[in-house]
């Protein structure tokens, strides 16, 4: 009698795809462009291999929006602090605005939002956020997996290499929204109208 | 006769060119996401703004190459993992310059085909195999709750990407996203039971 649960020739072909785009990704998260390049060989003769590339694709720009979206919010509620507080900074146009430093804590407050927003459990961020809540080490320039690890160690914190993948997307991502927002802020800057009466020192 | 020869060539040239031409004045632009995260992934610029800036120079210059050789595709549907692929030429180009040298970084070696075509193995029991349920039981044991339940869908009822999408009220790219953590996370406490050593096949025997 034949198997009911024996795998079909249609599902070997599904799974077949998934394992590709499975080592697909994989491969770009740690840079190895020879496995790439051979995905995107396969996927130019498979017209679903290539669905799922665009599908990422989409991904990317649907993420890249929301960060966009989340830093003109940030300006949105900083000018009105602005208008309605009257706590304007004086705008030096010799001098970058000096924002803090972002912190370890910085980057696990991110991942608990994060976290909330998409219904994870909180135990772990929650358990180092404990661990660390005096802390205020600045997060390194360098953000390979080696330095993540490396900082690990440093702060005494176990942590397993899954959560130490998110911790690391998660400070890429905050870094990356900060330069952006500096960049918003002396094109802002820019464009801002001295007001009449101030002389130029 | 000659000229003749000649002027069929250059039209059917110049058909190529367009084709290609079309396809980056409509496509070209809307894989910009792509090309940034691979120019961030592969370590070719960091920052938003010069991953941003990167991913531009290296559009124009897959669009330079594209152009090039468009016969390659003469009278075919033009894919975009063509131009991706031309992309990560492109990016491998670049890397290969004296500056991007130490930023190179060795593949590392992972069982990533290993834990999936075990679990494919074991996942697809027949009714009376016992044996290789508790296996698959056994592995994902190694996981969280929530992973196991992706990885069931995945490699019990070996629903794909879309169905498992479906079934969760995501869409597919965020379904395969979680079932490649899931996977990961397998894989890693997988190793970590094992031994770096051992690997896999190691446990097979028994």
């Amino acid at each position: 009698m034949k198997d009911m649960k024996e795998i079909t020739e249609v599902e070997r072909l599904k799974l077949k795809r998934e394992k590709a785009l499975y080592n697909y990704l994989n491969a770009l998260e740690r840079g190895d462009l020879d496995t790439v390049q051979a995905f995107l060989t396969q996927a130019e003769a498979d017209l679903s291999l290539e669905q799922m590339l665009l599908d990422l694709n989409e991904d990317y720009a649907a993420e890249e929006q929301t960060a966009v979206f989340r830093l003109e919010d940030d300006r949105l509620v900083q000018q009105l602090l602005e208008q309605h507080l009257q706590i304007a900074t004086e705008v030096n146009e010799e001098t970058e605005p000096e924002l803090t430093p972002l912190t370890i804590m910085d980057v696990l407050d991110k991942m608990k939002n994060d976290a909330v927003m998409r219904g994870q459990s909180l135990f772990q961020i929650e358990k180092y956020k404990l661990a660390l809540r005096e802390n205020v080490t600045e997060l390194p320039e360098d953000l390979s997996k080696y330095s993540v690890s490396h900082l690990f160690q440093q702060l005494n914190i176990e942590a397993d290499v899954f959560f130490q993948k998110a911790f690391r997307d998660a400070s890429i991502l905050l870094a990356m929204g900060r330069e952006t927002h500096q960049a918003q802020l002396a094109a802002a800057r820019r464009q801002t109208p001295r007001k009449p009466g101030k002389p130029r020192r | 006769m000659k000229n003749e020869k000649e002027t069929i060539l250059t039209d059917q040239l110049r058909l190529e060119e367009t084709e290609v031409y079309q396809f980056i004045a409509v496509e070209a632009a809307s894989l910009l996401p792509t090309l940034r995260r691979y120019v961030l992934k592969f370590n070719l610029a960091k920052g938003y703004k010069q991953v941003a800036d990167t991913a531009e120079d290296v559009l124009q210059d897959v669009i330079v190459e594209a152009l090039k050789n468009p016969s390659r595709l003469a009278g075919v549907r033009i894919p975009k993992a063509w131009f991706l692929g031309i992309a990560v030429n492109v990016i491998r180009q670049r890397l290969d310059k004296p500056e991007f040298q130490h930023k190179m970084v060795a593949p590392e070696i992972v069982e990533e085909n290993q834990i999936f075509d075990r679990l494919v193995k074991t996942g697809a029991v027949m009714e009376d195999t016992v044996v290789n349920n508790i296996q698959f039981e056994d592995m994902l044991a190694l996981t969280t709750m929530a992973n196991r339940s992706i990885l069931r869908m995945a490699f019990k009822e070996r629903l794909s990407g879309e169905e498992i999408a479906e079934r969760l009220g995501v869409n597919p790219s965020s379904a395969r996203s979680r079932l490649r953590r899931a996977l990961n996370q397998l894989r890693d406490n997988w190793l970590a039971q094992e031994g770096e050593g051992e690997g896999y096949e190691g446990n097979n025997r028994s």
